[in-house]
């Protein structure tokens, strides 16, 4: 009985929406820029992240207060068909209260980062806590977690958040979803005039190779490529998000 | 079942049509049609029309679990749900619209790269989809000859490793001579946390795969994939072509084909037979290779790399077989037979690879355990069903030798057999060779043996074995 009661404590702090402080630090870019030179790093300021992936529960209470963006009232220009794609209905599922809130776009995810006075991370920033690893351990733990999601059975309904924590203490930024972050665009969109230089920067064969700063992080090739072929308007069924703050 | 034609409410709204129709047909361009894709072994049928046409290819990515060996499954990322992707067979000088859509159920984005295409990335770039989405690029199939395709997306290696690889055939206008057989086979390894034969689902391991030593190597996506039920066939006198793929990732082939000689071989998959009577060919990672033949006597030929311990311990074996009357010209076939043994009648060591690391409790768990053991080490000689070779491979299907005394089945694993015995009435004299087996294996493996084929359905334990 009393490991129930502990249970039920741990998943009701879970989902309270928490934001961790995320300490200043440095960053190295996994690309490489054409201004930059490998290795070098970037500085990242202190800031607050969302200890969790924002949940159903939690966005289904953003609709309620903000029913224009309910499920079948989204412009297509806001949201693809997808959107809310696995809510049965107008609502989601019961056992997937504390999961992850999916198939949500740009435009809504940074609208409902604003309706809780909060804004999308930048991927600078998204990328520096992304790359702490758990407690104690070193960064190959890091992408562990990456490959083995990766190569796992796709869940038919995602599990709930709090399955993997870094050392800031922020849960679930890998090994679960993708996520939304606000520049996500800037990986590499191709024929954009950006793109005019010798370097081919989008992330396929030569472009991956050409422009990494650290080979021996290949599990995050994927999260960038993802972010290259993403649209604002695009839903998808593992993409969620999370909020930051200043 | 009868089709309601539309009706036409006046003579002008026909007439609209009939032009409308007549407009599209001879007016707007080549024809258009859409590319019948076929899945390994089967290659898509040739094409008849002497003119170019626009043709339009729909291809799905879709991540799918499957067998990649017996008791050994693997998430494998796909093209069109099947490892190697369907085969793509256009003409010289087509106009090629290429559809990809990534399953709304997949976790990766993914692309494609098309040997065929001239232009940037081989349409990589131009078809990154995220899952839920479809993208679309054309391209002018300039090029004559064979080409591989595959996901270009960023780990490369990654998804290439995962399965995502295929053939397109651009045939030239000049056609290449008719055959009466054409087959679809892909090459290519896969990299496991386990080591070959490990059950259970096995994930991809980078490390083996940056190292280059890989755990399976296949063709057609999995071990057995072309054996036995699921063996290419033909003929005695029918041509048969290959058109033979390497989806790598790291690997080079050297392909052959066991008792045959290639009549031409298109090296590197391009469009001229610049050899004749070739025994193995080389097919680079990345890379084909056509190469046709006629299948002059009976018998069950081997596709194998001939880097050859990869085909014995690693899967890379195919079967084509070849139905018909017998030709002594060509081949006798066994003359005679008698002992010959200089070195006495000592039983050699063979080391087995395969040493899976399971904890069988249940009956049901070490009859499967034993039925991977049977397959993997003793059906080889003693084939799938126990049947033996007559002569030369004695049966264990309703063994009297076998069900006459569990001790000595247990003796012949343990330390190997040779030398004149009765089975079933025939005489063999041959040398079993002694297999490095553990207890376990021994004992789940002879459980299996007399709980099938008609033997005396009793189990052996471990404790059995000293």
């Amino acid at each position: 009985m009393s490991r129930l009661i502990f249970l039920f404590c741990f998943l009701s702090v879970s989902v309270s929406g928490e934001m961790v402080k995320i300490p200043e630090g440095k960053w190295r870019p996994f690309l490489k820029e054409s201004e930059s030179k490998l290795g070098v790093t970037i500085p990242v300021k202190s800031f607050y992240l969302d200890e969790y992936p924002v949940t159903n529960k939690e966005y289904s209470e953003f609709i309620k207060t903000n029913p224009q963006w309910k499920k079948g009232k989204v412009s297509s220009l806001f949201a693809d068909g997808g959107y809310l794609g696995d809510w049965k209905g107008k609502t989601y599922e019961e056992n997937q209260t504390d999961s992850p809130v999916t198939y949500v776009s740009w435009f809504t995810a940074n609208a409902y980062c604003q309706w809780k006075g909060k804004r999308l991370p930048k991927e600078s920033e998204w990328e520096y806590v992304a790359s702490i690893p758990p407690a104690s351990k070193n960064k190959k733990a890091v992408e562990t977690v990456i490959l083995n999601w990766y190569g796992e059975v796709r869940p038919e309904f995602l599990p709930n958040v709090g399955k993997y924590k870094n050392a800031f203490g922020v849960y679930d930024q890998h090994g679960m979803i993708w996520e939304w972050v606000f520049d996500f665009n800037n990986t590499s969109v191709t024929g954009d005039s950006r793109q005019d230089t010798d370097i081919e920067s989008s992330l396929f064969c030569g472009g991956g190779s050409l422009k990494a700063n650290d080979f021996s992080n290949y599990a995050s090739y994927m999260r960038y490529g993802y972010r290259a072929g993403l649209k604002g308007w695009y839903t998808a069924k593992y993409l969620g998000f999370r909020c930051a703050k200043d | 079942m009868y089709m309601k034609l539309p009706e036409f409410k006046t003579l002008k709204n026909f007439l609209f049509l009939v032009a409308t129709l007549g407009f599209f047909t001879f007016c707007s361009g080549p024809k258009t049609e859409e590319a019948q894709l076929t899945y390994a072994p089967e290659v898509p049928p040739h094409i008849d029309r002497s003119s170019e046409a626009k043709v339009i290819v729909n291809m799905e990515t879709v991540e799918v679990v499957g067998r990649l060996a017996d008791g050994v499954e693997y998430t494998f990322w796909t093209f069109g749900g099947s490892v190697p992707g369907p085969m793509i067979r256009v003409r010289e000088g087509d106009e090629v619209e290429f559809h990809l859509k990534n399953h709304p159920t997949s976790k990766m984005p993914h692309n494609i790269d098309l040997h065929a295409v001239t232009g940037q990335g081989g349409g990589a770039a131009a078809s990154l989809t995220i899952p839920g989405h479809a993208s679309k690029f054309s391209f002018k199939a300039i090029n004559p000859g064979l080409y591989i395709y595959h996901c270009a997306t960023s780990p490369v290696g990654m998804h290439i490793a995962n399965g995502m690889y295929g053939l397109i055939f651009v045939q030239p206008k000049e056609d290449l001579p008719k055959v009466d057989k054409e087959y679809y086979v892909v090459q290519s390894e896969f990299y496991t946390k386990g080591k070959n034969g490990e059950p259970g689902l096995q994930p991809f391991s980078m490390e083996k795969a940056i190292t280059e030593i890989p755990d399976y190597v296949v063709f057609n996506g999995s071990v057995g994939s072309l054996v036995e039920d699921r063996a290419i066939t033909a003929k005695v006198g029918e041509t048969v072509r290959l058109f033979v793929g390497n989806g790598g990732p790291n690997l080079v082939s050297s392909f052959h084909v066991i008792g045959e000689i290639f009549d031409h071989v298109y090296t590197e998959g391009g469009i001229l037979p610049n050899q004749k009577n070739v025994q193995t060919t080389l097919i680079p990672a990345g890379g084909s290779a056509i190469v046709d033949f006629k299948v002059e006597v009976p018998g069950t030929l081997i596709l194998v790399d001939h880097s050859i311990f990869r085909t014995f311990n690693k899967g890379s074996l195919g079967m084509l077989k070849v139905e018909g009357e017998p030709n002594s010209t060509v081949y006798s076939g066994k003359q005679d037979d008698t002992v010959y043994l200089p070195e006495g009648p000592a039983i050699q060591r063979m080391v087995t690879e395969v040493k899976p690391k399971t904890s069988a409790k249940t009956p049901k768990e070490i009859l499967a355990n034993g039925e991977r053991v049977y397959k993997s080490v003793c059906a080889a000689c003693h084939m799938k069903e126990g049947q033996g070779v007559p002569g030369v491979f004695p049966p264990l299907a309703k063994s009297d030798y076998l069900n006459a005394d569990k001790f000595r089945a247990i003796q012949v694993l343990q330390k190997g057999l040779s030398g004149p015995i009765t089975v079933n009435g025939q005489k063999y004299n041959n040398v079993m060779p002694h297999l490095e087996l553990t207890k376990e294996e021994i004992a789940s493996v002879l459980s299996y043996v007399y709980n099938n084929w008609g033997n005396k359905g009793i189990m052996v334990s471990e404790s059995e074995i000293k």
